[in-house]
């Protein structure tokens, strides 16, 4: 749990930061949150101390700035953030009040699907409450998308009929080809309501079909390399 | 496991083996970044940015390194890290040269 809650923590800021540049390059107020995401990002502290040290500039930039898109994406660093207090406890109290004050202000927000990826700093109810609160306020079919994402793993997987629960069957529908990270969220929702069998991938069975992309976000195959022998490697640089 | 894994290339140069990662690192700039780095030259999937991407949900992975040594003829023949140099070597042995 702590090394996927680190590694979903980069790839937020990343992914964050990115999304920022995109948005506004010529808006001074979004540069300025850039700087500051990417100064933290960079930071050679450890990840405790870079929070201690980088808290009062986020808090002070969101009090600046209050009412505005980078102000918003700021509060979302708050809470994601406040991951590193959960040793005293502190986590969940402080992550949902800043939750319902962010849903309150900015309902309209297209960043608020960040509140489904830091789910972690939410105990189950609290998530229920935000998520189900953000497909009722939200108009963007990206954070529609990610409340989904954030209430389908809180019921049962399958209804008593066996079909996905409502959630998923959402994401395996009406929002399959909405972005998820790199991936979409059809494909990542059938992963989890349609994971091969150990069966499956016994040995003296054909490997499945893998379809992807490449490091260079170019198509690849499995299959691509019949004809050879494959040692597939699921691997991460850490 | 980098080490182990660049001197399988080398050794099985125009051979009928690859290596085929699955990547999941937090992002497709990081992942670019490590191949460069780290000198990669086989291929990877990237799965998604993070842990729980697709390909290693829907594989079931819960650890990694995980691995699958599949045969010329896409048959799965062993899941087991400790043994990858000697069933390479028999599964490659056994496998029609590449044609050029």
């Amino acid at each position: 749990m702590r090394l996927s809650a680190l590694l979903a923590l980069l790839m937020a800021l990343l992914a964050g930061a990115s999304a920022l540049a995109r948005q506004n390059a010529d808006d001074p107020v979004a540069n300025e949150l850039k700087s500051l995401l990417e100064e933290h990002e960079g930071s050679e502290l450890g990840y405790v101390e870079a929070y201690r040290a980088f808290l009062p500039r986020f808090e002070e930039f969101a009090t600046k700035h209050r009412g505005t898109e980078p102000e918003a994406r700021a509060t979302l660093w708050l809470i994601q953030q406040a991951w590193w207090l959960r040793t005293e406890g502190k986590m969940e109290s402080t992550a949902m009040p800043l939750a319902e004050d962010l849903l309150e202000r900015h309902p309209k927000s297209p960043q608020l699907n960040l509140l489904a990826e830091y789910y972690y700093v939410f105990t189950k109810d609290q998530r229920r409450a935000l998520y189900e609160r953000l497909l009722e306020i939200s108009p963007h079919r990206e954070v529609k998308a990610a409340a989904h994402f954030g209430l389908a793993p809180l019921s049962p997987m399958r209804t008593p009929e066996g079909q996905p629960n409502p959630h998923y069957a959402k994401l395996l529908g009406e929002y399959k080809d909405v972005k998820w990270r790199e991936s979409t969220y059809g494909r990542i929702a059938d992963a989890r309501v349609n994971p091969l069998s150990p069966a499956d991938l016994a040995e003296g069975k054909p490997a499945p079909e893998i379809e992807g992309v490449d490091h260079n976000g170019k198509p690849m195959k499995l299959s691509d390399y019949r004809g050879r022998v494959v040692l597939l490697d699921f691997w991460g640089d850490w | 496991m980098y080490p182990h894994e660049r001197s399988l290339v080398k050794q099985y140069e125009n051979k009928p083996f690859a290596i085929v990662g699955v990547n999941s690192d937090p992002s497709l700039e990081f992942l670019r970044q490590v191949m460069k780095e780290k000198d990669l030259s086989w291929p990877s999937f990237f799965d998604g940015g993070g842990t729980g991407g697709p390909i290693a949900t829907k594989w079931g992975v819960r650890g990694w390194p995980t691995i699958y040594i599949i045969d010329h003829e896409g048959i799965i023949r062993s899941t087991n890290r400790s043994t990858i140099d000697e069933v390479v070597e028999r599964l490659v042995k056994a496998a029609p040269p590449l044609e050029n």
